[in-house]
């Protein structure tokens, strides 16, 4: 809590060298105006916490311009585009993932997915041969619309673990 | 015209030695002097700020020095009205080194109108982080306050992206001055500072000043230096290196101010703890110099002069990799002047590392003295790169400006 506002770290790097202060840079996120700031501190700097309620929820269906989920007690929530930040590249009709859904003074401010998700490519570049190493990347698009790089043997159709906090490609996956 | 803050309260707190009023006084004669800026300059050791000064501690507050209007702080001070008015009216807020505020003053901050520019001054480092961490502000809160205050870390530096170095603005001309006639203005300095050495100056005279921490290195260094062919006459003010010195001589009393001591070629004369400008001059007039922690090691720089960093040691080595960052920049920017980089500044490197890590440096300065003239020549080349960028009070002013706009 900041100022009599809600802030989430998005990044946070810890420095300490020498006879200087060791300070952390922090990447901040104003949760009520989506406001995105970069940050430093004294590593000793103290904070008053935010205690944040959650929920487990699944995605349901897109209202314009409402993303609806659904938490088990089949409950709806409707969050904007705007508080869904990155995780808005990953969400697509039918995903199973179980995510979080993060309230503050009753609103729900943002949706976490699971650290690791799966995907399906729907569009790349065919691979070319010989290269199984895993290491020559390409690109590929997701349902979403979402371009990332994945291994050079990935193939449409195929589907890949995300690292969602990342947006990194992790592995191909059999289904 | 650039608009400059009108006035700007310096907080310190004195950790040990001279070293952090050592920064702050210069910055806050650097503002009155030459931006006109009301400066109070806050510290919390009276007595050691008064032996700083050469002042009695009861006249620290009374009137001005040099421009500066000296305040009494402490962690648990409770500034009266008139002198948390006079800070929250400062146009520029200045906690130097980290130092954490009063709370007091920070509520009082939390009901003011208006927070000034509020900055962080940190230690000097030349480490990669430092330009992407210079001026990044962290939002504070403060009480009664909804939005959060920023402050503002200020990194010195030695690159663009940094905010500096101290330099005032005739420091260059001070040295040239003084290395223009330099036999002359040695023979006055020594005149002034070693009388009972008069008249033993010779132009072969290695004059080196000796600045440092405690060190296990010293020993074999002032051992090399009496067995020189050439005479070395070693300049200790009063302090920290002369228990070391002490313990070379293996002398019964404790050299006093004004004493001096032969060893072969080697005499050591312990002078008195110096004013800043005096300091300058000694630094200007040395063939090498020994400094340590930031203020010293600065200064040097802008002598032009080869010099030795002794850092502030830390714990587990850690001040090792802020040794190597400096290290590094400067044989980089040597490197650019004349490729390959050349053997003597190679020799300097080594020397001033085993001296950081505690090692023999006996043989290293056997090898190093000859090669002083070549220092020399590289030291001027490090000088002006550095005063090719803005100083670190012009970097400061630019900032304000930049946000009070």
């Amino acid at each position: 809590m900041i100022g009599g506002s809600p802030w989430k770290v998005q990044k946070s790097e810890f420095t300490k060298s020498g006879r200087n202060t060791a300070i952390c840079k922090m990447k901040l996120k104003n949760l009520l105006n989506g406001m995105q700031t970069e940050t430093v501190y004294k590593a000793d700097d103290k904070f008053e916490m935010v205690v944040l309620e959650q929920k487990e929820v699944t995605y349901s269906y897109f209202a314009d311009p409402m993303y609806v989920f659904v938490d088990t007690e089949f409950e709806q929530i409707e969050i904007e585009k705007d508080d869904l930040d990155a995780v808005i590249d990953y969400i697509e009709d039918g995903m199973e993932d179980v995510c979080n859904a993060v309230f503050y003074n009753d609103k729900v401010i943002s949706i976490d997915l699971p650290n690791t998700i799966t995907r399906e490519i729907i569009y790349t570049e065919p691979s070319a041969r010989g290269d199984t190493s895993g290491k020559v990347m390409k690109t590929a698009r997701l349902k979403s619309g979402k371009e990332m790089s994945v291994s050079a043997f990935c193939e449409i159709g195929d589907f890949v673990e995300i690292d969602s906090r990342t947006g990194e490609y992790k592995s191909r996956v059999k289904r | 015209m650039t608009a400059v803050p009108q006035r700007c309260s310096i907080f310190c707190a004195i950790v040990d030695n001279f070293g952090d009023i050592g920064v702050c006084w210069r910055l806050a004669r650097q503002l009155v002097a030459e931006y006109g800026v009301d400066v109070t300059l806050w510290v919390d050791d009276a007595a050691l700020v008064a032996k700083f000064l050469k002042r009695a501690q009861a006249e620290l507050c009374e009137e001005r020095i040099e421009g500066v209007q000296i305040g009494i702080w402490s962690s648990s001070w409770e500034p009266s009205a008139t002198e948390s008015d006079a800070i929250i009216s400062s146009n520029l807020l200045i906690e130097a080194f980290a130092c954490a505020l009063p709370e007091t003053l920070l509520s009082a901050l939390g009901a003011a109108a208006r927070v000034p520019i509020w900055i962080n001054l940190e230690y000097l480092s030349a480490e990669s982080w430092v330009e992407d961490h210079h001026l990044l502000a962290s939002l504070v809160s403060l009480p009664g306050r909804a939005d959060p205050a920023q402050k503002t870390f200020f990194f010195p530096g030695f690159t663009a992206r940094t905010g500096g170095l101290l330099r005032e603005s005739d420091l260059l001309v001070r040295h040239t001055l003084w290395q223009r006639e330099e036999q002359i203005e040695r023979q006055r300095l020594l005149t002034e500072l070693v009388p009972a050495l008069n008249g033993s100056l010779t132009n072969d005279l290695v004059l080196v000043s000796l600045f440092t921490y405690e060190s296990e290195s010293l020993g074999g260094c002032l051992a090399a230096m009496a067995q020189d062919h050439v005479p070395t006459l070693c300049l200790v003010p009063e302090g920290r290196s002369l228990s070391s010195v002490q313990r070379f001589l293996e002398l019964p009393d404790a050299l006093r101010v004004g004493e001096a001591a032969v060893r072969g070629a080697l005499s050591i004369a312990v002078i008195p703890f110096l004013s800043q400008d005096d300091y300058d001059r000694l630094l200007s007039l040395c063939d090498f110099n020994f400094v340590r922690g930031e203020d010293s090691f600065v200064r040097a720089q802008w002598a032009a002069r080869p010099l030795l960093w002794h850092i502030y040691p830390q714990q587990e080595q850690a001040h090792l990799q802020k040794l190597d960052a400096f290290l590094d920049i400067q044989g980089e920017e040597s490197q650019r002047e004349n490729a390959p980089q050349a053997a003597s500044s190679m020799a300097l490197r080594q020397f001033v590392r085993l001296w950081n890590l505690g090692e023999d440096c006996q043989e290293l300065w056997h090898h190093l003295r000859p090669q002083l003239p070549e220092l020399r020549e590289q030291a001027g080349k490090w000088q002006q790169h550095l005063a090719e960028m803005p100083d670190l009070a012009a970097n400061l002013m630019r900032f304000c400006h930049t946000r009070s706009r």
